[in-house]
Protein backbone atom coordinates (compact mmCIF):
# COMPACT_ATOMS: atom_id res chain seq x y z
CA UNK A 1 0.00 0.00 0.00
CA UNK A 2 1.35 3.62 -0.75
CA UNK A 3 0.25 6.59 0.56
CA UNK A 4 0.77 10.36 -0.62
CA UNK A 5 3.26 13.92 -0.04
CA UNK A 6 2.87 17.01 -1.14
CA UNK A 7 5.32 18.56 -3.56
CA UNK A 8 5.62 22.00 -1.43
CA UNK A 9 7.61 23.14 -4.67
CA UNK A 10 4.47 23.38 -6.81
CA UNK A 11 1.78 23.60 -4.08
CA UNK A 12 -0.48 26.64 -4.52
CA UNK A 13 -2.49 26.36 -1.07
CA UNK A 14 -5.64 26.21 -2.87
CA UNK A 15 -6.66 23.32 -0.41
CA UNK A 16 -8.67 21.61 -2.55
CA UNK A 17 -7.01 18.66 -1.52
CA UNK A 18 -7.25 18.85 2.50
CA UNK A 19 -11.27 19.52 1.86
CA UNK A 20 -11.64 16.65 -0.16
CA UNK A 21 -10.01 14.39 2.18
CA UNK A 22 -11.70 11.79 4.26
CA UNK A 23 -9.41 11.65 7.23
CA UNK A 24 -8.29 14.72 7.56
CA UNK A 25 -4.80 13.44 7.12
CA UNK A 26 -3.71 16.54 5.29
CA UNK A 27 -2.93 19.70 7.70
CA UNK A 28 -2.46 23.35 6.66
CA UNK A 29 -3.49 25.37 9.81
CA UNK A 30 -1.96 22.77 12.82
CA UNK A 31 1.42 23.36 10.50
CA UNK A 32 2.69 26.66 11.77
CA UNK A 33 3.22 27.30 8.46
CA UNK A 34 1.10 28.09 4.84
CA UNK A 35 2.08 24.94 4.18
CA UNK A 36 0.15 21.60 3.11
CA UNK A 37 1.64 18.53 4.99
CA UNK A 38 0.39 14.97 4.82
CA UNK A 39 0.47 13.03 7.91
CA UNK A 40 1.20 9.57 6.01
CA UNK A 41 -0.45 7.29 9.46
CA UNK A 42 -3.92 8.75 8.32
CA UNK A 43 -3.43 8.10 4.69
CA UNK A 44 -5.47 5.40 3.32
CA UNK A 45 -4.32 5.78 0.13
CA UNK A 46 -7.91 6.15 -1.16
CA UNK A 47 -7.11 8.24 -4.40
CA UNK A 48 -9.64 11.26 -3.98
CA UNK A 49 -6.55 13.73 -3.09
CA UNK A 50 -4.22 13.44 -6.31
CA UNK A 51 -6.96 13.85 -9.04
CA UNK A 52 -8.32 17.20 -7.68
CA UNK A 53 -4.76 18.91 -7.61
CA UNK A 54 -4.94 21.49 -9.89
CA UNK A 55 -1.32 21.54 -10.17
CA UNK A 56 -0.37 18.13 -9.94
CA UNK A 57 2.23 18.42 -6.91
CA UNK A 58 0.54 15.15 -5.14
CA UNK A 59 2.54 11.89 -5.49
CA UNK A 60 2.41 8.59 -4.39
CA UNK A 61 4.98 7.22 -1.74
CA UNK A 62 5.42 3.56 -2.85
CA UNK A 63 7.19 2.00 0.33
CA UNK A 64 5.69 3.66 3.06
CA UNK A 65 3.80 0.95 5.42
CA UNK A 66 1.52 2.45 7.93
CA UNK A 67 0.96 0.60 11.28
CA UNK A 68 -2.42 -1.83 10.93
CA UNK A 69 -3.85 -0.20 13.92
CA UNK A 70 -3.13 3.16 12.75
CA UNK A 71 -4.30 2.61 9.26
CA UNK A 72 -8.10 0.56 10.87
CA UNK A 73 -8.07 4.24 12.79
CA UNK A 74 -7.93 6.63 9.54
CA UNK A 75 -10.14 3.85 7.90
CA UNK A 76 -12.93 4.63 10.13
CA UNK A 77 -12.42 7.80 10.31
CA UNK A 78 -12.81 8.07 6.40
CA UNK A 79 -16.45 6.02 7.16
CA UNK A 80 -17.30 8.30 9.40
CA UNK A 81 -16.88 11.24 7.16
CA UNK A 82 -18.62 9.24 4.42
CA UNK A 83 -21.69 8.68 6.53
CA UNK A 84 -22.04 12.42 7.35
CA UNK A 85 -21.30 13.26 3.48
CA UNK A 86 -24.12 11.19 2.53
CA UNK A 87 -26.41 12.50 5.79
CA UNK A 88 -25.88 15.84 4.32
CA UNK A 89 -26.28 14.66 0.51
CA UNK A 90 -29.74 13.44 1.33
CA UNK A 91 -30.78 16.70 3.85
CA UNK A 92 -29.78 18.31 0.42
CA UNK A 93 -31.71 16.04 -2.24
CA UNK A 94 -34.65 16.37 0.41
CA UNK A 95 -34.62 19.99 -0.27
CA UNK A 96 -33.92 20.36 -3.75
CA UNK A 97 -36.95 17.47 -4.62
CA UNK A 98 -39.04 19.13 -1.99
CA UNK A 99 -38.45 22.92 -3.75
CA UNK A 100 -38.59 21.36 -7.31
CA UNK A 101 -41.98 20.12 -6.80
CA UNK A 102 -43.09 23.09 -5.43
CA UNK A 103 -41.64 25.06 -8.25
CA UNK A 104 -43.39 22.63 -11.52
CA UNK A 105 -46.60 22.02 -9.31
CA UNK A 106 -46.82 18.09 -8.55
CA UNK A 107 -43.89 17.06 -11.65
CA UNK A 108 -42.18 15.02 -9.78
CA UNK A 109 -38.64 15.96 -8.89
CA UNK A 110 -36.16 14.99 -11.48
CA UNK A 111 -38.65 14.61 -14.38
CA UNK B 1 -1.70 58.29 0.41
CA UNK B 2 -1.93 59.36 -3.21
CA UNK B 3 -4.83 61.94 -4.19
CA UNK B 4 -5.72 59.33 -6.69
CA UNK B 5 -5.63 56.21 -4.36
CA UNK B 6 -7.72 58.55 -1.55
CA UNK B 7 -10.58 59.73 -4.20
CA UNK B 8 -10.79 55.89 -5.34
CA UNK B 9 -11.29 54.51 -1.81
CA UNK B 10 -13.84 57.38 -1.10
CA UNK B 11 -15.77 56.48 -4.65
CA UNK B 12 -18.48 54.00 -3.79
CA UNK B 13 -18.85 50.70 -5.61
CA UNK B 14 -21.39 51.12 -8.27
CA UNK B 15 -22.82 49.29 -11.25
CA UNK B 16 -25.16 49.47 -14.37
CA UNK B 17 -27.61 47.78 -13.61
CA UNK B 18 -26.68 49.09 -10.10
CA UNK B 19 -25.50 46.58 -7.00
CA UNK B 20 -28.35 44.25 -5.57
CA UNK B 21 -27.53 41.98 -2.86
CA UNK B 22 -29.88 39.27 -2.27
CA UNK B 23 -30.45 39.72 1.77
CA UNK B 24 -30.96 43.53 1.21
CA UNK B 25 -33.90 42.68 -1.48
CA UNK B 26 -37.18 43.66 -0.39
CA UNK B 27 -39.87 41.47 0.58
CA UNK B 28 -41.48 41.91 -2.76
CA UNK B 29 -39.11 40.74 -4.75
CA UNK B 30 -38.32 37.96 -2.32
CA UNK B 31 -41.85 36.73 -3.49
CA UNK B 32 -40.68 37.03 -7.44
CA UNK B 33 -37.55 34.96 -6.55
CA UNK B 34 -39.70 32.12 -5.11
CA UNK B 35 -41.97 31.85 -7.82
CA UNK B 36 -38.70 31.92 -10.05
CA UNK B 37 -36.54 28.92 -8.31
CA UNK B 38 -39.17 27.75 -5.98
CA UNK B 39 -37.46 29.17 -2.54
CA UNK B 40 -35.46 32.51 -2.72
CA UNK B 41 -33.83 31.03 0.56
CA UNK B 42 -31.63 28.65 -1.59
CA UNK B 43 -30.82 31.52 -4.14
CA UNK B 44 -27.35 31.84 -2.19
CA UNK B 45 -25.93 28.51 -1.60
CA UNK B 46 -24.76 28.29 -5.12
CA UNK B 47 -23.98 24.46 -4.82
CA UNK B 48 -27.58 24.01 -3.80
CA UNK B 49 -28.96 26.03 -6.95
CA UNK B 50 -26.29 24.49 -8.98
CA UNK B 51 -27.78 20.64 -7.80
CA UNK B 52 -31.59 22.43 -8.91
CA UNK B 53 -29.98 23.11 -12.49
CA UNK B 54 -28.95 19.05 -12.18
CA UNK B 55 -32.17 17.78 -11.64
CA UNK B 56 -34.19 20.00 -13.56
CA UNK B 57 -32.20 20.63 -16.78
CA UNK B 58 -35.17 22.44 -18.75
CA UNK B 59 -35.54 24.95 -16.33
CA UNK B 60 -33.74 27.73 -18.29
CA UNK B 61 -34.57 29.95 -15.12
CA UNK B 62 -32.88 27.69 -12.95
CA UNK B 63 -29.91 27.95 -15.05
CA UNK B 64 -30.35 32.56 -15.38
CA UNK B 65 -30.26 32.25 -11.74
CA UNK B 66 -27.07 29.72 -11.21
CA UNK B 67 -24.83 31.90 -13.35
CA UNK B 68 -26.16 35.22 -12.28
CA UNK B 69 -25.08 34.48 -8.84
CA UNK B 70 -21.61 33.31 -10.09
CA UNK B 71 -21.46 36.86 -12.42
CA UNK B 72 -22.46 38.81 -9.34
CA UNK B 73 -19.11 37.60 -7.85
CA UNK B 74 -17.34 38.43 -10.81
CA UNK B 75 -18.26 41.88 -10.92
CA UNK B 76 -17.56 42.09 -7.14
CA UNK B 77 -14.04 41.02 -8.10
CA UNK B 78 -13.65 43.95 -10.82
CA UNK B 79 -14.46 46.51 -8.43
CA UNK B 80 -12.19 44.71 -5.59
CA UNK B 81 -9.35 44.06 -8.07
CA UNK B 82 -9.12 46.99 -9.89
CA UNK B 83 -9.10 48.94 -6.29
CA UNK B 84 -5.87 47.39 -5.34
CA UNK B 85 -3.93 48.00 -8.44
CA UNK B 86 -4.59 51.99 -7.03
CA UNK B 87 -4.48 51.42 -3.69
CA UNK B 88 -1.48 49.24 -4.00
CA UNK B 89 0.88 51.45 -4.91
CA UNK B 90 1.49 53.06 -1.85
CA UNK B 91 1.99 50.03 0.29
CA UNK B 92 6.00 48.54 -0.23
CA UNK B 93 5.07 46.02 -2.68
CA UNK B 94 6.41 44.70 -5.67
CA UNK B 95 5.40 46.26 -9.00
CA UNK B 96 4.65 42.39 -10.30
CA UNK B 97 2.07 42.44 -7.41
CA UNK B 98 -0.07 45.41 -8.71
CA UNK B 99 0.48 44.01 -12.31
CA UNK B 100 -0.63 40.86 -11.13
CA UNK B 101 -3.67 42.91 -9.95
CA UNK B 102 -3.96 44.19 -13.08
CA UNK B 103 -4.02 41.32 -15.13
CA UNK B 104 -6.72 39.74 -12.41
CA UNK B 105 -9.09 42.76 -13.09
CA UNK B 106 -9.18 42.13 -16.22
CA UNK B 107 -9.55 37.94 -16.27
CA UNK B 108 -12.68 39.04 -14.07
CA UNK B 109 -14.08 41.29 -16.27
CA UNK B 110 -14.19 38.27 -18.81
CA UNK B 111 -15.47 36.00 -16.61
CA UNK B 112 -18.60 38.85 -15.89
CA UNK B 113 -18.63 38.96 -20.51
CA UNK B 114 -18.38 35.15 -20.62
CA UNK B 115 -21.46 35.26 -17.92
CA UNK B 116 -23.28 37.96 -19.74
CA UNK B 117 -23.49 36.09 -23.07
CA UNK B 118 -24.33 33.06 -21.17
CA UNK B 119 -27.49 34.50 -19.30
CA UNK B 120 -28.04 36.10 -22.87
CA UNK B 121 -28.01 32.67 -24.59
CA UNK B 122 -30.92 31.80 -21.81
CA UNK B 123 -33.03 34.80 -22.60
CA UNK B 124 -32.00 36.77 -20.00
CA UNK B 125 -29.78 39.44 -19.08
CA UNK B 126 -27.81 40.83 -15.97
CA UNK B 127 -30.09 42.55 -13.28
CA UNK B 128 -33.12 39.35 -13.86
CA UNK B 129 -31.49 38.25 -10.71
CA UNK B 130 -30.27 39.75 -7.29
CA UNK B 131 -26.34 39.53 -6.39
CA UNK B 132 -25.31 36.61 -4.48
CA UNK B 133 -22.35 37.95 -2.80
CA UNK B 134 -21.22 41.84 -1.67
CA UNK B 135 -21.39 44.65 -3.93
CA UNK B 136 -22.73 48.29 -3.63
CA UNK B 137 -22.70 49.66 0.38
CA UNK B 138 -25.90 48.20 2.56
CA UNK B 139 -29.05 50.05 3.60
CA UNK B 140 -28.75 52.63 6.17
CA UNK B 141 -28.17 50.75 9.28
CA UNK B 142 -27.23 47.31 8.42
CA UNK B 143 -24.28 46.27 9.16
CA UNK B 144 -22.13 43.22 6.97
CA UNK B 145 -21.13 40.45 9.16
CA UNK B 146 -18.52 38.67 6.78
CA UNK B 147 -15.61 36.19 7.84
CA UNK B 148 -13.22 39.38 8.18
CA UNK B 149 -15.31 41.27 10.33
CA UNK B 150 -16.43 38.31 12.44
CA UNK B 151 -12.91 37.68 13.76
CA UNK B 152 -11.61 41.02 13.60
CA UNK B 153 -14.53 43.15 14.47
CA UNK B 154 -13.79 46.98 14.09
CA UNK B 155 -10.50 47.02 12.50
CA UNK B 156 -11.91 44.54 9.79
CA UNK B 157 -12.19 47.11 6.80
CA UNK B 158 -8.66 48.34 7.84
CA UNK B 159 -6.83 44.67 7.69
CA UNK B 160 -8.82 43.98 4.34
CA UNK B 161 -6.56 47.00 2.43
CA UNK B 162 -3.10 44.96 3.58
CA UNK B 163 -2.06 43.06 1.06
CA UNK B 164 -1.38 40.00 2.90
CA UNK B 165 -4.91 39.94 4.33
CA UNK B 166 -5.97 40.58 1.36
CA UNK B 167 -3.93 38.16 -0.55
CA UNK B 168 -4.48 35.39 1.57
CA UNK B 169 -8.93 35.92 2.42
CA UNK B 170 -8.93 36.75 -1.64
CA UNK B 171 -6.82 34.92 -3.91
CA UNK B 172 -5.64 32.32 -1.61
CA UNK B 173 -9.01 30.94 0.42
CA UNK B 174 -11.92 32.06 -1.83
CA UNK B 175 -10.29 31.60 -4.94
CA UNK B 176 -8.92 28.55 -3.95
CA UNK B 177 -12.30 27.31 -3.16
CA UNK B 178 -13.67 28.63 -6.37
CA UNK B 179 -11.57 25.82 -8.33
CA UNK B 180 -14.30 23.27 -6.66
CA UNK B 181 -17.48 25.62 -7.27
CA UNK B 182 -16.28 25.61 -11.37
CA UNK B 183 -14.63 22.21 -11.60
CA UNK B 184 -18.32 20.88 -10.41
CA UNK B 185 -20.09 23.19 -12.20
CA UNK B 186 -18.74 22.38 -15.48
CA UNK B 187 -19.14 18.55 -15.05
CA UNK B 188 -22.93 19.17 -14.09
CA UNK B 189 -22.73 20.81 -17.72
CA UNK B 190 -21.53 18.57 -19.46
CA UNK B 191 -23.53 15.65 -17.69
CA UNK B 192 -26.86 18.26 -18.72
CA UNK B 193 -25.44 18.54 -22.02
CA UNK B 194 -24.74 22.31 -21.68
CA UNK B 195 -21.68 22.45 -23.80
CA UNK B 196 -21.94 26.38 -23.58
CA UNK B 197 -21.84 26.84 -19.73
CA UNK B 198 -19.33 23.89 -19.50
CA UNK B 199 -16.61 25.70 -21.72
CA UNK B 200 -17.13 28.67 -20.20
CA UNK B 201 -16.82 27.50 -16.49
CA UNK B 202 -13.89 25.75 -17.77
CA UNK B 203 -12.38 28.66 -18.84
CA UNK B 204 -13.07 30.46 -15.69
CA UNK B 205 -11.64 27.30 -13.29
CA UNK B 206 -8.15 27.98 -15.60
CA UNK B 207 -7.76 31.42 -14.33
CA UNK B 208 -8.90 30.54 -11.07
CA UNK B 209 -5.72 28.06 -10.72
CA UNK B 210 -3.96 31.08 -11.75
CA UNK B 211 -5.59 33.95 -9.40
CA UNK B 212 -4.60 31.55 -6.25
CA UNK B 213 -1.17 30.87 -7.51
CA UNK B 214 -0.51 34.49 -7.75
CA UNK B 215 -2.41 34.81 -4.48
CA UNK B 216 -0.06 32.34 -2.67
CA UNK B 217 3.67 33.33 -4.58
CA UNK B 218 3.04 36.81 -3.22
CA UNK B 219 1.71 35.91 0.10
CA UNK B 220 5.16 33.43 0.44
CA UNK B 221 7.35 36.48 -0.79
CA UNK B 222 5.92 39.36 1.58
CA UNK B 223 5.56 37.11 5.03
CA UNK B 224 9.29 35.80 4.13
CA UNK B 225 11.20 35.65 7.33
CA UNK B 226 8.13 37.26 9.20
CA UNK B 227 6.65 34.38 10.74
CA UNK B 228 3.73 36.90 12.28
CA UNK B 229 2.68 38.18 9.44
CA UNK B 230 2.67 33.85 8.26
CA UNK B 231 0.37 33.43 11.17
CA UNK B 232 -2.09 36.52 10.10
CA UNK B 233 -2.04 35.05 6.69
CA UNK B 234 -2.81 31.65 8.35
CA UNK B 235 -5.68 33.38 10.40
CA UNK B 236 -7.24 34.95 7.95
CA UNK B 237 -7.41 31.86 5.36
CA UNK B 238 -8.79 30.12 8.64
CA UNK B 239 -11.47 32.57 9.36
CA UNK B 240 -12.60 32.80 5.33
CA UNK B 241 -12.57 28.67 5.91
CA UNK B 242 -14.36 28.71 8.68
CA UNK B 243 -17.01 30.96 7.03
CA UNK B 244 -17.57 28.41 4.24
CA UNK B 245 -17.32 25.32 6.22
CA UNK B 246 -19.85 26.42 8.84
CA UNK B 247 -22.49 27.31 5.47
CA UNK B 248 -21.90 23.74 4.25
CA UNK B 249 -21.89 22.19 7.43
CA UNK B 250 -18.86 20.55 7.53
CA UNK B 251 -15.72 21.77 9.81
CA UNK B 252 -12.67 20.05 10.22
CA UNK B 253 -10.87 18.85 13.86
CA UNK B 254 -8.16 20.95 12.41
CA UNK B 255 -9.74 23.94 11.74
CA UNK B 256 -11.86 24.05 15.45
CA UNK B 257 -7.82 23.04 17.26
CA UNK B 258 -6.76 25.92 15.50
CA UNK B 259 -9.26 28.19 16.69
CA UNK B 260 -9.16 27.01 19.77
CA UNK B 261 -5.34 27.61 19.70
CA UNK B 262 -6.19 31.29 18.62
CA UNK B 263 -8.06 31.51 21.36
CA UNK B 264 -5.64 30.50 23.99
CA UNK B 265 -3.16 32.86 22.16
CA UNK B 266 -5.58 35.75 22.55
CA UNK B 267 -6.53 35.03 26.02
CA UNK B 268 -2.76 34.45 27.13
CA UNK B 269 -1.80 38.06 25.47
CA UNK B 270 -4.27 39.99 27.45
CA UNK B 271 -2.53 38.69 30.46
Amino acid sequence: MAVVAIDLSKCINCGWCRRVCPTETIKYFSTGHRTHVVEPDGCIDCGICAPVCPVDCIEAVPDYAVAPDKLAAAKDKAKQHAGAQRAMKLERDAIIARTLQKLHEGVPAGA
Amino acid sequence: MSTFAEKIRETPSCREPAYRPVMWISDDEKRELDKKIGDANLYQDLFTMREMVRTSPKDVELKKALVSGIASAEFAGIDAFSRKVVEWQDWPVPQTLIMAMARQTWDEVRHAWLAKGLIESYGGQIGDYPDTLAGGAPPPGVTTQGPLTAGFGAQAEQLMREPVVSLSMTNVSLEGGALTLFQETSEVAEKIGDQLMAHCYDYNWADEVTHTAIGDFFVKQLTEDNPEEERKALRVHALAEGFRARLSGQQSEELRDFFAEEMTRATSALG
